[in-house]
């Protein structure tokens, strides 16, 4: 029960100090926000797709969410510029949000990344393949130099079946 | 000039000079162990000589030609010269031995043939009187004649006034002495094994030369040899050789001194010279063996002395062991002779003998020294004085019953039991032969190539030509003479890859002391052939060195290097195998044999190879696994890739919007 509670008690550790340290840096970021308000009232509902991202991504270092968020950061940039010229008011803000092509932008933008993260695995896979296949032929031309330098005899035991079907060719 | 067998005219000539005529026998000049032919002496065709071309087989006493060579003035035949001779009516080569040639007449034809009886003064004045300088030579040069007898002697005139002795090295010693000239034990002993004897032998000899001159033929007419040696043994020498001889007082002496059978009591040439000088000396009595108090059946007969019974069951051998294991023997000698040794000694024998043939063979032979020890050896079909054991295998070597017991005889060091018994010879002589059966017996029990029975032929036997089927017709005595025979062979295809057999290697490794070393170096048959290629080479270069390096052998380095592809071939680099390889065919046409053995003894190389070798196996197992690891999917498999295409995906991602913010940052401030 001990060991059970001391094993609980140091998993607790590390999220109460990620809980402290939103806390702290919400707090912080209060001042940024009463600021920038309308700023951040558009760039929070652009990037809805990065967020909804960042909780679906599972993998450790949420590559998903980076790359689907820069896409999707920069589908925002041209609304918030123009946001920003008209002074960045709530009125302007509100025009922003009836705006249909700055969403279709933001979160074409971000549809964009998500395709990039899902067609980059299949182009690499291909791609590694021809790389592995090249890299093979390579070391067996190697091997095939060894056995005409030194002979058959070259091929240790544990390998002498596998030798032979590099010499068949 | 005689025809070889594709019928071409050919001469037979020794040492460029002497040209032998087969076609011209002297059968008058032949003999057990040699036939006499006439010869032309190419410098001086009119002077008078024949050859005796040994018999396949035998060699001649090679060990004494030379000093006999230079005995011109003693009334004996004097060998000229002696070598081989390719001899086309039976092919291969025989040993010719060249003489002077006087009158064909000698004394008396084969003891068969009745003759003219001889005056006792003739026989002193024209035999013994021209004989005793050579026997006195001889004596002081410790060589024995051993063919001292009256189909021998040869009439120097022709009024038969002088004689002259005849040759004695065309065959082994004493092989051709009928059994009568030879003193009891000879007689007993196979004509093989008589070894080189002594000069009491010959004395013996003169003894019964001098009883044959005076009966005018064989003493023993009508009497097989068996019966001449059993009557020598029963009744002694002198009465069974004169038995039948009506001598005169002035005779009975000499003949009693020289036959008698007690080789120490024998007269000695002194004592002829003495006596034909007119000196009288006291006469020896005949001695007689020793006669039991009863008689001892045995093969059906009744034997009353040891020697007899020795005789007898040396003859019946299979009927032997019964008499000795059932204790008859031993009782025999305790009841009858009252010697409780030589009893003792037989049922100590008996009591440590197995019951299989061998140990059968064994105790038969041992209880035969206890019961005579001054006869032969004896062994089965092996009788020999102990001397003559080591010729005897020579010339029966090719008798594989013979060489079996000789086997067996050796496993069972029976020579040396043999030598350790008294009377049996000197000290001096029983331990140098003690030591040479012990060698004999390490060899045996050796079978390695350059050990074995061969070993000891040649290491017993010095002169005797190597008999390796091979080789065998070639008489090649000397190691000098190997490789020029083999280089012929070679050059006649008829020497193929097997260069070396247990002969050749036996030969070799008994006449030099560095060949031996590089024999024992050679690794167990069907090892690694490239080693033991490399072992036969380092033979051959041994032996070019032995033979003088200018020498050139072509067609036996040829032949050699055509053979060495298994050495060239242990090397596992291929450029390096393709330069020996090269540098072989180039080497193998210039007849050095050392030059061959030198480049494919490249040490440096060798070790360069196994090196390089080593590192190649280990680079071949990290690109083995290399490829493994790619073909397991070390780069492709779906998690490598998903992680990173996660990286890729997200690089791209950056890259994009960074051009695009760059781009709206361009726009924006323009």
């Amino acid at each position: 029960m001990t060991k059970e509670r001391s094993q609980g008690q140091t998993q607790d550790t590390p999220r109460k100090a990620s809980g402290g340290r939103s806390i702290v840096t919400g707090i912080l970021l209060l001042p940024v926000v009463a600021v920038l308000f309308p700023t951040c009232v558009v760039l929070l509902a652009g990037m809805a797709p990065s967020i909804v991202a960042y909780f679906v991504d599972r993998t450790q270092g949420k590559y998903l969410a980076i790359t689907v968020a820069l896409m999707n950061f920069c589908g925002n940039l041209p609304g918030l510029t123009r946001l920003w010229q008209e002074g960045q008011s709530l009125e302007a803000g509100m025009r922003l949000a009836a705006d249909p092509l700055h969403w279709l932008v933001s979160y074409g933008a971000a549809g964009g990344g998500w395709i990039i993260y899902l067609t980059v695995p299949p182009i690499l896979s291909v791609y590694y393949s021809s790389i592995s296949a090249k890299r093979i032929d390579d070391l067996k031309r190697k091997q095939a130099q060894l056995i005409d330098t030194w002979g058959s005899e070259v091929v240790p035991g544990d390998f002498a079946e596998s030798s032979e079907k590099i010499i068949r060719p | 000039m005689v025809k070889n067998s594709d019928g071409a005219e050919k001469e037979l000539i020794l040492a460029g000079r002497f040209l032998i005529h087969p076609d011209k026998p002297l059968p008058a000049r032949d003999n057990a162990t040699a036939s006499a032919f006439e010869v032309t002496d190419k410098r001086a065709p009119t002077r008078l000589m024949f050859a005796m071309a040994c018999r396949p087989g035998l060699i001649p006493r090679l060990d004494i030609i030379p000093q006999l060579a230079r005995l011109m003035r003693l009334p004996m035949v004097t060998p000229i010269e002696a070598g081989p001779v390719a001899w086309p009516e039976t092919g291969g080569r025989r040993f010719v031995v060249v003489f002077e040639r006087l009158l064909d007449k000698a004394l008396a034809g084969n003891l068969d043939t009745p003759f003219e009886r001889l005056r006792e003064d003739r026989i002193i004045y024209n035999v013994i009187k021209p004989i005793l300088p050579v026997l006195k030579e001889f004596s002081g040069r410790s060589i024995k004649h051993r063919a001292i007898r009256a189909d021998n002697v040869f009439y120097t005139d022709s009024t038969c006034q002088s004689v002259v002795l005849g040759e004695c090295v065309s065959g082994p010693a004493g092989m051709a002495q009928p059994k009568l000239y030879e003193p009891i034990d000879l007689a007993m002993s196979n004509e093989s094994g008589r070894g080189q004897g002594t000069l009491a032998d010959d004395m013996y000899a003169l003894g019964i030369l001098i009883a044959v001159l005076l009966n005018g033929g064989d003493p023993a007419e009508g009497m097989s040899d068996e019966e001449v040696v059993a009557g020598k043994i029963n009744r002694g020498s002198y009465s069974s050789v004169t038995g039948n001889l009506q001598l005169s007082l002035r005779m009975i002496e000499p003949l009693r001194g020289l036959l008698c059978d007690d080789p120490s009591q024998r007269w000695t040439i002194d004592d002829l010279e003495m006596w034909a000088n007119g000196r009288q000396l006291s006469p020896k009595q005949p001695m007689l063996p020793t006669k039991a108090s009863r008689a001892i059946i045995f093969g059906d007969k009744e034997y009353m002395t040891r020697p007899s019974l020795s005789h007898a069951m040396g003859i019946l051998w299979e009927q032997a062991a019964k008499l000795v294991t059932s204790g008859e023997l031993a009782n025999w000698l305790r009841r009858s002779f009252a010697d409780d040794d030589s009893a003792e000694a037989i049922e100590f024998l008996v009591n440590n003998s197995g019951d299989g043939r061998k140990d059968r063979d064994r105790l038969i032979s041992s209880a035969l020294v206890v019961l005579a020890p001054s006869h032969p050896f004896r062994y089965r079909e092996i009788s020999a004085r102990i001397d003559g054991l080591t010729t005897a295998l020579a010339i029966e070597y090719r008798n594989e019953e013979f060489r079996n017991s000789f086997i067996e005889i050796l496993q069972a060091g029976l020579p040396q039991s043999y030598l350790k018994s008294p009377g049996t010879g000197r000290r001096a002589e029983r331990a140098v032969l003690t030591k040479t059966f012990d060698m004999f017996a390490y060899f045996l029990m050796r079978q390695r190539l350059g050990d074995g029975l061969e070993r000891a032929l040649y290491e017993g036997n010095r002169g005797w030509p190597c008999q390796s089927p091979l080789i065998a017709d070639d008489y090649v005595c000397e190691l000098d003479d190997l490789l020029p025979v083999l280089e012929r062979k070679a050059s006649q295809g008829s020497a193929k890859e097997q260069l070396i057999d247990r002969h050749i290697a036996g030969f070799c490794a008994a006449r030099s002391k560095t060949v031996a070393e590089c024999i024992a170096q050679l690794p167990a048959p069907e090892t690694n052939e490239g080693n033991e290629r490399m072992g036969i080479l380092a033979i051959y270069a041994e032996l070019h060195r032995i033979a003088g390096p200018s020498e050139r052998y072509p067609a036996l380095t040829a032949l050699l290097a055509a053979t060495a592809a298994p050495v060239y071939e242990g090397f596992y680099n291929r450029v390096m195998r393709d330069r020996i390889e090269k540098a072989v065919e180039r080497v193998g046409s210039k007849g050095d044999l050392l030059a061959l053995f030198s480049v494919l003894n490249d040490k440096a190389a060798r070790a360069s190879d196994t090196r390089g070798f080593a590192q190649a196996r280990n680079e071949y197992g990290r690109l083995e696994n290399n490829i493994h690891w790619l073909t397991e999917g070390g780069l492709s498999a779906p998690e490598h890739v998903a992680g990173k295409a996660r990286q890729a995906a997200t690089f791209l991602s950056a890259m994009i919007s960074s051009f695009v913010v760059l781009a709206l940052s361009i726009v924006f401030v323009n």
